[in-house]
């Protein structure tokens, strides 16, 4: 009979194994190794069928493309209690021709009947042929792409470079999953001035990458503009294959003149190829879990070209100013009295490196007092290479009459026509009316910083007298953290409420009665709680009673005694004077307990608050 | 016994001052006096002497800085009003003669905000002494927690817990409030004063380097970077540059060396 049950049990599982087999979709994926190649090379095309077999399989006529063998396999993966049959087949393929070759899609039919489709597949030949073609590059190497600046001194601007990518390849020959690209506006630039860079990197959907920090340049030769932490992220295909691109629109310039490498580099985590058994539940177990890897992906390496200012026509008032700039200037007001403030507005707008845009050179004339301009800039783009700087500075008329204001001339490089510009700013007349007077403060300051906190009590245009007392003395200014003692003496004063603490903590653990009070504190509050309910609903009798326990509690606490042991009589021989206080509530209590009811007038209310009161740890 | 060693401290420290301004009360009164007849090279000399040998005050960076004020020297007369409104923020004369300075050399003022002033009613050092004073006593009253637990249970023990907790509950936040505006007062970035007439500022840390401009004397500068005999500072409208070390004098003498270490 139990054998019997058991072949029952066994046919059923088999039945139920084969037909979920039956019920199992037939699937078909394609692969192709490798993807890009050159004219003569080879590259292998895999159809496995998943979940059936199909033994008639022809590859398509291709134009450009020799089908040099093909082979076929089967396998039985077991998941679970499901077993799923796969075939696959490899053809060898031989590339006759340049471009992009497209073995179409077509149908295959099962052996249980069922047909199939097969995805179209393209293999990216290059015009090179493979006999003479050098290794494929490494993703380290230099980017071959059609929008190449190398050798372009009027390169295009960074503009992204999907489209006119190919994929780096990895020394096996596979497809970089994931790499960096950095494209410079121009790869020829001189001393100081901003190039324009897009950097891009490039993740592939299924890699297990990961790119948590920004891209850094290489070594110091050039400064880079900050970049923002949020890059422009977008989905695009490169190479018939999906990518994660995250770009950043930056600026760069060389400190100094000469020939320097400029390349990126990007922290990568890779989650390495998980345990040996896919889907393996044991895996966390016994620590196959997959773990993650460090990677530096370095981008594409390009040359800077770097050239010195030229020394021949370098204006006076070059402050280091390069690209293109307009300038204009105004002055408010045209008609003041001596020793009265005029602001000049210079409005300087245009591309180039506005850190070195200082304010228009005035010339000097006794005529005019000037102060330090101050300056805000505002930036239209990304890689702040283009904007307005606006300047606005101070002068005072030191003679009156119908003046003419000091000459500004604003000087900057321009490397387009490789040669220094100097642009006059016109500005007003200016009428001056009265007689010298004391100068004042520049109006250019904000108001804020150019009233002082406090009013001196000497005049405005005298220094204030000397101390004649040495007053308090200190041999260093230095504050006292920055020395040895101070932290010293910090960690002793932390040592010392740590210290505290722990003797506390010790204490509390220490203390055998620690439990016996903790239980009666909670009784004590259980009973305040229940003296308090009892207040509320008028019930004299449980009032009494628990009034009556918490002032014993209290007081067993006090004097170390059982609770049922502080009496009156009790409470007399220890506190005579404690006991005339308490008198009252217990003779209350032992009245209405005994009585069962209380007497007319009681007010309840007001023995609470007086029981409350007497409970106060500093009264009893 | 901590009693006993703090009064011998403060009595201590108090006999060591009152010596100090006895000492340097006749020097003062002979540089006041150059100072005075205008002999203002002498008395700036004679100011520095007793720097030299007492140590800084508000009082003597001030004079010291009249001094070059009035002998033309515009780059240590500012150098020293800023360090004499470093010890003393809120003199009010201390920051006029700056402002005034600061005028005739052509830069814009750089007065404190009020509550800037306010920030520094008190030193760093004394806003460090009220936060060292608070935790010290955060101290005292755990280390008196431990002894109350111990004393038996009544009246006493009661009293002396609640003042316990009371100081904690007053303690404990007083502390965390003075630490915060002891780190607001903290100068934690470098100051300097340019020292020399139209110091070059240059695009890289190289003597060869492309000038980008010039800093004016006076001018007051932060230090952000070091490299050689460089230092990498932003000016006061947002300008980078690389400039000497000759060409710049800390406000808080030998912080320049602190940031060789870092």
């Amino acid at each position: 009979m139990k054998t019997f049950f058991l072949r029952l049990l066994f046919s059923g599982l088999l039945l139920a194994l084969l037909a979920v087999r039956g019920l199992a979709a037939v699937t078909i994926h394609t692969s192709v190794d490798p993807q890009e190649l050159n004219i003569g090379d080879e590259a292998t095309i895999t159809y496995t069928v998943q979940g059936g077999n199909a033994d008639d399989f022809q590859l398509p006529a291709v134009d450009g493309l020799t089908v040099e063998g093909s082979s076929s396999s089967a396998s039985f993966v077991m998941n679970g209690f499901t077993v799923t049959q796969n075939f696959s087949h490899t053809f060898l393929v031989v590339a006759n021709r340049a471009g992009n070759l497209v073995i179409p899609a077509f149908d295959v039919r099962t052996g249980d009947g069922q047909t199939v489709h097969t995805q179209a597949v393209t293999l990216h030949v290059l015009g090179v042929s493979g006999a003479n073609s050098p290794a494929p590059p490494s993703s380290n190497a230099a980017v071959a792409t059609p929008d190449d600046t190398t050798s372009n001194a009027n390169g295009p601007s960074p503009a992204p470079s999907t489209g006119s990518v190919s994929v780096p390849t990895e020394p096996d020959g596979h497809a970089s999953p994931v790499f960096d690209i950095i494209t410079p506006q121009t790869t020829t630039a001189y001393v100081g001035e901003s190039v324009p860079l897009r950097i891009e990197s490039f993740i592939r959907v299924d890699a297990n990458a990961q790119q948590d920090s920004l891209p850094t340049l290489v070594g110091s030769d050039f400064l880079m503009n900050d970049l923002s932490l949020r890059p422009d992220e977008q989905g695009v295909n490169v190479g018939d294959m999906e990518y994660i691109r995250d770009s950043w629109i930056t600026a760069i310039s060389a400190p100094k003149a000469g020939d320097f490498p400029l390349q990126a580099v990007r922290d990568t985590y890779w989650t390495k190829a998980g345990p040996a058994i896919p889907n393996d539940p044991f895996g966390p177990l016994f620590g196959r879990q997959a773990q993650l890897l460090h990677k530096e992906i370095s981008s594409n390496k390009l040359v800077m070209h770097v050239l010195p200012l030229p020394d021949e026509g370098k204006p006076a008032g070059f402050t280091g100013a390069i690209g293109q700039f307009h300038v204009s200037g105004v002055a408010q007001p045209t008609t003041v009295g001596v020793g009265e403030p005029i602001t000049l507005r210079f409005v300087v707008t245009g591309t180039g490196n506005f850190d070195y845009v200082h304010a228009p050179a005035l010339a000097d004339d006794p005529a005019w007092k000037t102060y330090v301009a101050s300056a805000k800039m505002t930036y239209d783009d990304e890689a702040k290479t283009q904007g307005t700087k606006t300047f606005e500075q101070a002068v005072i008329p030191n003679n009156n009459g119908t003046l003419a204001l000091p000459a500004a001339t604003f000087s900057y490089f321009d490397p387009d026509k490789k040669q220094y510009v100097s642009l006059p700013v016109a500005l007003p007349p200016i009428t001056v009316t009265g007689t010298a007077a004391a100068p004042v403060a520049p109006v250019t300051a904000p108001a804020a910083e150019s009233t002082p906190a406090v009013a001196s009590t000497a005049p405005a245009d005298t220094f204030s007298p000397n101390r004649l007392a040495l007053g308090a003395l200190t041999a260093d200014l230095a504050p006292s953290y920055r020395h040895p003692w101070f932290w010293i003496a910090q960690g002793v004063l932390v040592l010392l409420v740590v210290a505290g603490l722990v003797l506390s903590l010790l204490r509390r653990k220490e203390d055998p009665t620690r439990g016996v009070r903790a239980q009666r504190q909670a009784s004590l509050t259980r009973e305040e709680a229940a003296m308090d309910q009892a207040a509320r609903n008028g019930d004299a009798v449980q009032f009494f009673t628990s009034a009556r326990r918490a002032t014993q509690l209290r007081l067993a606490e006090r004097w170390n005694l059982a609770p049922e042991a502080v009496t009156l009589p009790e409470i007399a021989r220890r506190d005579p004077a404690l006991a005339e206080a308490v008198t009252p509530l217990f003779t209350e209590a032992d009245d209405v307990v005994y009585s069962g009811a209380a007497r007319e007038g009681l007010d309840l209310q007001e023995w609470s608050r007086r029981v409350r009161e007497m409970l106060q740890p500093a009264r009893l | 016994m901590k009693s006993l060693f703090l009064f011998l401290t403060l009595t201590f420290t108090a006999a060591l001052g009152a010596y100090a301004q006895d000492a340097g009360g006749d020097t003062l009164d002979a540089a006041n006096q150059a100072y005075t007849e205008g002999h203002y090279d002498q008395a700036s000399r004679q100011f520095q002497d007793l720097i030299q040998a007492h140590g800084y005050s508000a009082a003597l960076c001030f004079d010291l800085a009249n001094a070059d004020a009035k002998a033309g020297r515009i780059g240590p007369a500012i150098l020293n009003y800023e360090r004499a409104r470093y010890l003393d923020p809120s003199d009010r004369d201390i920051d006029h003669n700056l402002q005034l300075a600061r005028q005739q050399a052509g830069l814009k003022p750089n007065s404190l905000r009020w509550w800037q002033v306010a920030l520094r009613a008190l030193t760093i050092n004394q806003w460090l002494s009220i936060v060292d004073g608070w935790l010290g006593l955060i101290a005292l009253a755990v280390i008196s927690n431990f002894f109350v637990n111990r004393m038996p249970s009544g009246r006493n023990r009661a009293i002396a817990g609640k003042v316990v907790k009371t100081t904690l509950f007053v303690a404990i936040p007083l502390f965390l409030f003075t630490t915060y505006i002891a780190l607001l007062a903290a100068p934690l970035r470098i100051e300097g004063v340019v020292m020399s007439k139209d110091a070059p500022l240059r695009l890289s840390p190289f003597d060869a380097a492309e000038q980008i401009g010039t800093l004016p004397e006076g001018e007051l500068v932060t230090v952000e970077q070091k490299h050689d005999n460089y230092f990498r500072i932003e000016s006061r409208d947002g300008h980078y540059g690389w400039m000497t070390r000759q060409s710049l004098e800390p406000v808080i003498a030998g912080s320049f060396e602190v940031s060789d270490e870092q």
